[in-house]
């Protein structure tokens, strides 16, 4: 136990300073977009925000089906707290959208596919953690919270061709240039490493997320412990 | 092969544990009397046993099945639990046809006549249940718990808010339902009525067991738990 | 002796039916309220005929659903009363019939609830019969029945949480939201009198959705049924 939380916290420290690291690539180190300008630069948190969000989810997923075969408390903890930072970082895409479109596109809000189906996403997982606080006992919350893991991840790819359908009919917002097609050598190096940045921050407050509940959970034996000795 | 073990069941609810540690097996043919303080986990464990809840750790078996595994196991299991059961706004008859085509009863109507008949529910068997007064739902609630001629019988307080006639008969059928083979665990807070048809007590105290033995003993141990925490033995409804 | 499923299917079915014929506790509501948002939409809206044709379709998928939401979400919270339901869960019944049975008689309940609703719907919009109207029939049918599937599932899911009248659709809406963009684009192209090639692709999203989320829910069903009681 005590080697891998030194492994853990090590990592904290190599994400300190990458994160610093990315900040000097993003901000000083890759060129200005042409016509976009320096707004362009958002581009390094948004997308990188949209993989950790699903790969959040897709751990909710996994998770979840774990539990239900397993019934190991360990895999609930895990699709809450990936679930908790899923969402958040789900937030972070849908607010750093719009304020990139509003100088890029000259609108606030465009249902595009991916932004349309971001919002979607939004809704099913704050759904999700919004079930688990209305439900008391911690088995039946891990089951049920397991069912609707499944159900949400599910429909994920649905919802995307639907969305992606839905707005074939209508014009599409112009992009200038396809993300990541024809990115600058520079450009490439701040993405890829905010990236991989990004996921590292997801693991590990997915880690310290689950980790609280574990110690919830532990204090909660304790108490129940203690009252029967009583 | 024993009619129900149970093997370190542990139900945990929020901060507490409705139960904790609970082993308990009962023999072919054997009848317990199930009793213990409201809270002390009677109820939790009946459910437990009947296959309606999982326990959080420990393991049940009914005629060394897994009722959770095998559905069909579950038909040997005949639960009376505090509700009545039954859907209020069909009659007695109708609720007690559904019931019997679930079972897989092969002609549910005759068995549906002769289980009425058994418990004298003629009367009022085609009335609406949600008419019917508290004992004659609770006998319609047994009737649907003997549809699939049932081997184990788990019963939570049959005799609570019985008036002492009913609570006659329903001990009659109890133990015209033992002579027939039937192993069964009853809860209950009347320690006499229920010993005179147990042949084993086992008590309950916050969830574990305390005592588990015969009759006398029991009597003893009973009061005990039932006195030592001080508190005022509230009246069941 | 074995219980026959098809008989235990028929046996949680016809109960369902008896027991809303004797109550009438979910019909009549949803019909009333199906009612109601038809007519707020013609307050909330004033649109010329041609708009009125694209966004009619909008329209009846939302009463349709807002109000089978309210019907469908006390679906097992009736059958909890009276402790009927963990009876019905002592048989040795398969959970996934269970389901069914449920998923069969909310469908038949949801359908006459558009049969009332339609003609009413006809009448306050102005349509007269279109070409095509046993496509939108078809169209209704499939979207309802992934709308029940969903619906099915996350009422018994809801069953023994706090405000779950409230957290139903928030489960269900999003899940949703694919199969109701099929629904009303299938709806709205009918409806404009397009070619019928046109809506093919919609009725092929719903129909998708519908395998799959029934089959979904028919094998998470036993799971969330479990810890109810």
């Amino acid at each position: 136990m005590r080697e891998r939380d030194t492994v853990w916290s090590t990592l904290s420290y190599v994400l300190f300073f990458a994160m610093l690291t990315s900040l000097y690539l993003i901000f000083l180190f890759a060129p200005i977009e042409r016509t976009m300008g320096h707004v362009q630069r958002i581009f390094y948190f948004h997308v990188p925000s949209a993989w950790v969000a699903f790969l959040a989810f897709f751990m909710v997923f996994l998770a979840s089906v774990a539990y239900i075969m397993t019934r190991n408390l360990r895999y609930d903890r895990l699709a809450l707290a990936s679930a908790e930072v899923g969402v958040i970082f789900c937030t972070i895409v849908l607010v750093t959208g719009p304020i990139w479109a509003r100088p890029a596109w000259g609108i606030w809000w465009t249902w595009d596919a991916r932004l349309t189906s971001t919002l979607v996403l939004w809704l099913i997982y704050a759904s999700y953690l919004l079930l688990r606080g209305f439900v008391e006992e911690e088995r039946r919350k891990a089951l049920l919270a397991a069912v609707v893991g499944i159900v949400g991840f599910v429909d994920v790819p649905i919802v995307y061709m639907s969305i992606r359908w839905w707005r074939t009919q209508h014009p599409q917002p112009v992009f200038a240039g396809g993300e990541g097609s024809g990115l600058d050598p520079q450009m490439r190096l701040a993405f890829f490493f905010t990236l991989a940045v990004f996921t590292i921050l997801f693991a590990i407050l997915t880690r310290l997320s689950a980790g609280v509940r574990r110690a919830e959970q532990d204090l909660a034996e304790l108490d129940r412990l203690i009252a029967i000795k009583e | 092969m024993d009619a129900l073990q149970t093997s370190g069941v542990t139900k945990v609810y929020g901060r507490s544990y409705a139960l904790k540690d609970v082993s308990l097996t009962l023999a072919r043919g054997e009848c317990v009397g199930l009793f213990g303080q409201n809270g002390a986990g009677k109820s939790t464990l009946l459910r437990i046993c009947a296959a309606l809840l999982r326990p959080s750790s420990g393991s049940v078996m009914v005629f060394g099945s897994d009722p959770w595994k095998h559905v069909a196991q579950r038909a040997a299991i005949g639960f009376l639990g505090h509700g009545v059961g039954l859907y209020p706004s069909l009659t007695v008859r109708e609720n007690l046809e559904y019931f019997a085509h679930l079972a897989g009863v092969a002609v549910p109507a005759d068995r549906v006549r002769e289980i009425i008949d058994r418990l004298e529910l003629g009367v009022y068997a085609d009335a609406e249940v949600r008419c019917l007064s508290r004992g004659w739902q609770q006998r319609a609630a047994i009737a649907r718990g003997l549809l699939g001629e049932p081997h184990l019988l788990l019963w939570d307080e049959p005799f609570s808010g019985l008036d002492e006639r009913t609570s006659e008969r329903m001990s009659e059928v109890l133990i015209q339902l033992r002579s027939g083979g039937c192993t069964c665990l009853v809860s209950s807070h009347d320690y006499e009525r229920t010993m005179a048809l147990c042949d084993r007590a086992v008590i309950l105290e916050r969830g574990r067991i305390a005592y588990d033995g015969g009759e006398q003993e029991g009597r003893v141990a009973y009061r005990g738990i039932m006195g030592l925490a001080g508190k005022r033995e509230r009246v069941e409804t | 002796m074995a219980p026959h499923p098809l008989k235990q299917l028929a046996s949680l079915y016809s109960k369902d039916i008896k027991l809303e014929f004797r109550s009438r506790e979910s019909l009549l509501p949803m019909f009333v309220f199906g009612l109601l948002v038809l007519t707020i939409f013609n307050f909330s809206f004033e649109f010329s005929p041609a708009e009125m044709k694209s966004a009619a379709g909008g329209m009846l998928w939302i009463a349709f659903t807002f109000s089978l939401t309210l019907g469908i979400s006390r679906s097992f919270g009736l059958e909890k009363e009276y402790g009927s339901l963990d009876s019905t869960l002592l048989m040795p019944v398969d959970r996934g019939l269970i389901f069914l049975g449920k998923l069969l008689s909310n469908f038949t309940f949801a359908l006459v609830q558009e049969a009332l609703l339609l003609p009413f719907f006809f009448v306050f919009f102005n349509f007269s019969l279109f070409p095509d109207f046993g496509w939108f029939l078809a169209v209704i049918c499939l979207g309802t029945f992934g709308f029940c599937a969903v619906s099915t599932l996350f009422s018994a899911l809801t069953l023994s949480a706090r405000m779950r009248e409230i957290l139903m659709p928030l489960l269900v809406f999003p899940v949703y939201i694919p199969a109701v963009i099929g629904s009303v684009k299938a709806a709205s192209t009918i409806i404009r009198g397009e070619p019928l090639a046109w809506a093919a692709m919609w009725i092929k999203l719903i129909v998708v959705f519908d395998i799959v989320f029934a089959t979904l829910a028919y094998i998470l069903f036993e799971f969330v049924l479990e810890e109810q009681s």
